[in-house]
């Protein structure tokens, strides 16, 4: 039993230090299924994966895809004026 | 809105076209003005950012090399814009994500676990952008930005490290960090909101 508790703490330990090339599928393909193998058997290492993902997600998921009418407004005044000032220049 | 593809419009556009200027304008304005608020955190800053961005690619169009996308030039230079904003008004009161990481290990293990669980995806949308938003505000922009490019903006970590003249092993480390103080901060105050006796929305 020593041993395959040493083994799984090293595992969790694997799991949080590639946490990153995990998440960003940088691992090998047997490295990837080595931990989520043991995702499988330990929670705590899945909701820390679940946890950090539903960080991504949640953040990716909350664009703003309009542009305030005010300030779409501003901007085009600005290349406006940039423009008169470039051709006055010529 | 014109079928013409960025790299069309350009071409029209360095010939003098304002139409054409304006149609890239449209098409990108509200990514590049997401972008900047992330980066800035308010949208007095955002809105100068957003307007110096459109002034240095309008004054600049001649210099764009055609072989890249459009699209990613706008970026790295409202990103440049943002980050030299940044630099010069360096914020007084930043967090200190080594200090806060440090607490990782005690924040107790059910409170993410309830995290996981939550319908904070629910929450409705504005009050969750600001939630979002506002976390994103505290953190050191070092962090702030590569968890920007990265995982909201979808660039790979070799991209990102080209943009921050960084190395990869660089970003990877500010991305993890970022992460796990988002996610810390996230579940407690989640905890805080459903806590006994707490004001719900």
């Amino acid at each position: 039993m020593t041993g395959d508790c040493h083994k799984h703490g090293e595992d969790c330990r694997k799991v949080h230090e590639l946490l990153g090339d995990y998440l960003d599928q940088d691992l090998r393909n047997a490295l990837c299924k080595e931990l989520e193998k043991h995702m499988d058997d330990c929670p705590d290492c899945r909701v820390h994966v679940d946890s950090v993902k539903k960080v991504i997600r949640l953040y990716r998921t909350s664009e703003g895809d309009e542009l305030p009418v005010d300030i779409r407004i501003r901007l085009q005044d600005v290349i406006a004026r940039a423009r008169k000032e470039q051709r006055e220049g010529e | 809105m014109s079928g013409a593809d960025d790299r069309e419009l350009v071409g029209r556009a360095r010939e003098g076209d304002d139409q054409a200027f304006n149609e890239l304008m449209e098409r990108h304005q509200a990514r590049v003005y997401s972008h900047a608020l992330r980066l800035m955190g308010n949208p007095q800053d955002a809105e100068e950012v957003l307007q110096d961005t459109f002034l240095q690619a309008f004054r600049n169009l001649a210099r764009f090399e055609e072989r890249s996308r459009f699209s990613t030039w706008i970026y790295r230079i409202a990103t440049n814009e943002a980050l030299m904003r940044l630099r010069k008004a360096r914020r007084k009161r930043e967090v200190f994500l080594e200090d806060h990481l440090g607490l990782d290990g005690e924040l107790p293990r059910h409170a993410i676990r309830e995290f996981v669980r939550s319908a904070l995806d629910e929450v409705e949308d504005r009050e969750r952008m600001k939630i979002l938003s506002d976390l994103l505000a505290e953190m050191p922009e070092d962090y702030r930005v590569a968890f920007t490019m990265r995982d909201i903006d979808g660039l790979s970590n070799a991209e990102v490290a080209d943009v921050l003249g960084i190395s990869v092993a660089a970003v990877k480390s500010r991305l993890h960090r970022s992460r796990l103080y988002l996610r810390d901060r996230l579940a407690l105050l989640y905890g805080e909101r459903n806590a006994p006796g707490a004001a719900k929305s």
